[in-house]
């Protein structure tokens, strides 16, 4: 279960990295952010402790015919 | 051979006409600039034309020719690319403002490439701003038009290279593919488009936009053209850190394997989720043809797609925002107000997020391959599910509609490039409305060739790829 990211948090990531967001971009990061962390919570709780990012490539090598 | 036979030639086909000395390199560039010429108006699809210089080399190819000489297997064929490959001492624009304000230092890999095979570059076309868009929008260029209606999208972000090769005034062009951008405007445009596995072609010196999911393919009339340049294009790089070692087959002459035998999956989820009438019937028609050249069709389970698309969205928007970023502290106003907003939004991706999304994609990988490639060689799914928009339609700037069209417009391609595995995208007929419409086929990692001679056999079957829009 994951909580919505609200345009004032986004809004505050945004700008504590030196960009200047607008209330419009700030509301659209915010539904962006909410999005993607909702739609991948399930699967990244599925994920074993030790896959790491290099396991890509091995999966590549793995499968190739 | 006149100007419009010349024009209508494969790239493949016209290579082989100007080794014969059945038409010249100089004969067919001439005709090629021309046309370019002629559409330009309508389709906003060139940023640049070198003719002089166009000319002189397709000269020179001539009398190369003339000695016995033979560059290799593109040896005179016009081409021209989207701005975004390096070309020593030349700045590219990256479809903005943003290119590089210095020469660049090198040649791209995949341009020495095409150099070494003989192609001539002409000019470089329009494109998505820094890549980073599916429409063929362009705020600083105008929009690139589509050559079947102007009025409707090319798709993004190789919208010149789309376009311009549907209109037969470009043989082939170079595209990118990090979200789709190869296969969108294969599809809106009518033309066939190769998105090589990850690693299979350098990124060297082609403008980066998330190192973790940027291809380099091609576009062109026909599978067979794709063989062509995938065989020219692929190998080893050491300039490319993900470069793959693995020797390169050859594409071409596999093409015209037979496919008898061959097993096609169908999805049985995501991609046929709220699909236009008429493009699953496309769909089912494509399976219909396959089926008759004796490949067999079967339904199949997927993995959880859905989550798939989160975190490639998560690892292109953080890596785009990471390479950008100095530019977008420093020279906001440099960007349209799409680009501009796509950025930000990475930003608020956290760094655990961006690494979960990382550690997923091997797990993703082992999963699809296991239960897609475990019974069947390839996946079939179209390109898109909707018909080709108007830019009118999609025209929505960086304002509250801009993440929901993205996600639409690229929902069915991203998840081709979170596995990192081969897609060819092959007409597969017209709607009603006279737009071209495309399919993708899916394969294992680096078995683009199975993918070409189902595309090759494909195409001897049917006339889609034959026809040309009336411009």
């Amino acid at each position: 279960m994951t909580l919505p990211v609200s345009p004032e948090v986004a809004a505050a990531l945004v700008s504590a990295q030196g960009v200047t967001p607008t209330v419009e971009s700030a509301a659209d990061d915010a539904r962006f952010a909410t999005l993607v962390l909702e739609n991948s919570a399930r699967a990244f709780s599925r994920l074993a402790f030790e896959d790491e990012p290099s396991g890509y490539a091995a999966a590549q090598r793995r499968n190739a015919p | 051979m006149t100007d419009a036979e010349i024009l209508g030639l494969s790239c493949t086909a016209l290579a082989g006409a100007i080794r014969a000395r059945q038409v010249s390199a100089t004969k067919a560039m001439e005709a090629t600039l021309a046309r370019a010429q002629a559409v330009q108006p309508k389709l906003n699809a060139f940023l640049h034309v070198d003719t002089e210089l166009a000319l002189d080399a397709a000269r020179l190819a001539d009398r190369e020719l003339a000695r016995g000489y033979l560059r290799g297997p593109l040896h005179g064929v016009p081409m021209a690319h989207k701005d975004m490959y390096y070309r020593k001492g030349v700045a590219s624009s990256f479809g903005g403002k943003i290119g590089p304000s210095r020469p660049a230092p090198s040649t791209a890999a995949v341009l020495e490439r095409l150099d070494t095979a003989g192609a001539i570059q002409f000019g470089v076309l329009n494109m998505a701003e820094c890549a980073f868009g599916p429409t063929g929008h362009n705020y600083h260029y105008g929009h690139c038009r589509n050559a079947w209606n102007p009025d409707y999208i090319t798709g993004g972000s190789s919208s010149g290279s789309g376009t311009t090769v549907a209109a037969r005034a470009n043989f082939a062009a170079l595209g990118s593919d990090t979200g789709g951008s190869i296969r969108l405007p294969a599809t809106f445009c009518g033309t066939s488009g190769i998105k090589p596995t990850y690693g299979r072609v350098s990124r060297a010196g082609a403008m980066p936009l998330s190192f973790s999911m940027d291809t380099v393919g091609a576009l062109a009339r026909t599978v067979e053209d794709c063989a062509l340049l995938l065989g020219t294009l692929a190998g080893p790089d050491a300039r490319d850190p993900v470069s793959d070692p693995r020797p390169v087959p050859d594409y071409l002459a596999g093409s015209a394997h037979p496919v008898a035998g061959l097993v096609i999956g169908k999805p049985r989820q995501y991609f046929y989720d709220g699909c236009d009438a008429e493009i699953v019937a496309l769909m089912e028609a494509s399976l219909e043809s396959f089926r008759r050249l004796g490949a067999t069709v079967l339904e199949v389970d997927l993995p959880d797609v859905d989550s798939w698309n989160a975190a490639a969205s998560m690892i292109i928007s953080a890596e785009a925002v990471a390479l950008h970023g100095n530019w977008l502290r420093t020279r906001p106003q440099d960007y349209s107000a799409q680009v501009r907003a796509r950025l930000e939004s990475g930003l608020t991706i956290p760094a655990a997020a961006y690494i979960d999304s990382l550690r997923l994609r091997g797990v993703a990988l082992e999963a699809f391959c296991r239960t897609v490639f475990s019974k069947v060689d390839v996946l079939h799914a179209p390109v898109v599910a909707f018909q080709t928009p108007t830019i009118a339609e999609t025209d929505v700037g960086g304002g509250p509609g801009l993440p929901a069209l993205m996600a639409r417009l690229t929902r069915l391609t991203r998840p081709g490039n979170f596995l990192g595995v081969p897609v060819l995208s092959v007409q597969a007929g017209f709607t009603k409305a006279g737009m071209p419409v495309g399919m993708q086929l899916l394969g294992r990692p680096f078995d683009e060739a199975t993918l070409f001679a189902l595309g090759h056999a494909y195409q001897g079957a049917t006339e889609f790829h034959r026809q040309a829009p009336a411009l």
